[in-house]
């Protein structure tokens, strides 16, 4: 190996001398700077390379499998019950919208449920709402017996008394819930 | 002694010897007595005449509802119950034609009796006849609906009122029975429908066919309830 302009070196890969500004050895072509690591080790690179994306889908799959169904959590509150009318909040807690489809009247009497076959319909409005996820609405319902104006009986046992409206929330793949909300009877 | 007569005695000894407060089995109906008169508005009342006469007619009856309770509760059978009698105006008559949902209306919404009928003019005088549904209150009458039919002139308006309170107790009676209240409160009750039953009779004539129907199988119970030990 010499200085200056014809100053020569030996080939990293083979060994016979060349150029000292070479950057491929003109015996094997194997190139002389940084980049012949990446060639010497080229199995290795690619195979970590490849590692990543297997990773990632790994990583996605078992975030789904982790997930819980996006579903509606609706949760009520009686506000006001009266012979013709019955107040309720309603919001919804969950992860994906709820049909609030009906709502049907129900006494707990004594520790004996009876279900007269009252509909509680909103008042002035077309039964059905959708319940975003984090939405409250409040609710005027009015009793009807198959769309017909009713007023409410209360039971007359003398113990316990709490009127109950029976909200069923339906979801856009068919999984019905029903959720309870009552009031002491008037 | 006659029949009436006799009923009349057992039912002042039984109310004599009967406790202040007449308990039913409340384990019969957990929502209680049927206490509610559901009005319909009638048919026909289209001209402004007809309206009015109408009008006059529910205004009558909501009336009457009131004194039902006041006259009820002289009875002195303890059913504190019958002061709570009540007419509710039920707006436009949705059941009219539907006989199926009639019969379901009835019994979820725990009424009494249901009323509708039609306002009729065409004769120059006008008159109500009314349909009044008893459901499975109906007792010993072949059908759970009764017509009564009455001019609705200034004269005849009592009549008109009583020819339906008559119905009413007959109701409240019955459900009396059904609920397994002591028998004095069915007694008081059709009692007092032979009265006013008497009371038509002295004041107008023959009755209505609807409301002889009812006079007939009140008097029936009553005998019936009188001969029980």
């Amino acid at each position: 190996m010499t200085e200056g302009a014809g100053a020569t070196r030996s080939c990293r890969a083979c060994g016979e001398a060349i150029s000292a500004q070479a950057r491929v050895c003109r015996v094997c072509k194997s190139p002389q700077g940084w980049t012949r690591l990446l060639f010497q080790w080229k199995e290795v690179t690619v195979a970590v390379l490849a590692l990543v994306p297997l990773w990632k889908a790994a990583g996605s799959l078992a975030e789904m499998a982790r997930t819980e169904p996006r579903a509606p959590v609706v949760r009520a509150s009686a506000l006001a019950c009266d012979s013709d009318s019955f107040r309720l909040a309603l919001t919804n807690v969950g992860t994906a919208a709820g049909l609030v489809a009906d709502v049907r009247l129900a006494y707990l009497s004594d520790g004996r449920r009876i279900e007269p076959g009252v509909d509680l319909v909103p008042e002035g409005g077309e039964p059905g709402l959708v319940l975003e996820p984090g939405q409250v609405v409040t609710l005027a319902l009015a009793p009807r017996i198959s769309g017909v104006p009713t007023v409410l009986q209360f039971p007359r046992g003398g113990g316990e008394c709490r009127a109950i409206a029976l909200v069923k929330v339906k979801t856009f793949e068919e999984n019905d819930s029903v959720v309870e909300a009552g009031c002491p009877c008037p | 002694m006659t029949r009436a007569n006799a009923a009349h005695v057992v039912a002042v000894v039984l109310l004599t010897a009967a406790p202040a407060a007449l308990a039913c089995d409340p384990a019969i109906d957990p929502l209680g007595p049927r206490a509610k008169v559901y009005l319909f508005d009638y048919g026909g009342a289209e001209s402004d005449d007809a309206r009015d006469r109408h009008s006059q007619f529910q205004a009558a009856m909501l009336d009457k509802a009131e004194r039902w309770g006041e006259e009820l509760s002289r009875l002195g059978v303890g059913a504190d119950y019958l002061e709570q009698l009540q007419v509710i105006k039920a707006g436009k008559d949705a059941l009219a034609g539907k006989p199926a949902l009639v019969g379901r209306y009835w019994k979820d919404s725990h009424a009494l009796q249901l009323m509708s009928g039609i306002v009729d003019g065409a004769s120059g005088q006008y008159s109500v006849r009314s349909r009044m549904y008893l459901g499975e209150l109906r007792g010993g009458l072949e059908s759970s609906s009764l017509f009564v039919g009455m001019p609705i002139t200034a004269s005849q308006f009592g009549n008109v009122m009583d020819s339906h309170s008559i119905v009413t107790f007959y109701a409240l009676a019955v459900d009396a029975e059904r609920r397994h209240c002591d028998r004095a409160v069915a007694i008081a009750l059709l009692n007092s429908l032979n009265e006013k039953v008497s009371d038509l009779k002295r004041r107008g004539g023959p009755l209505d066919p609807g409301v002889e129907l009812v006079a007939t199988a009140a008097r029936a119970r009553l005998d019936e309830l009188a001969r029980r030990p």
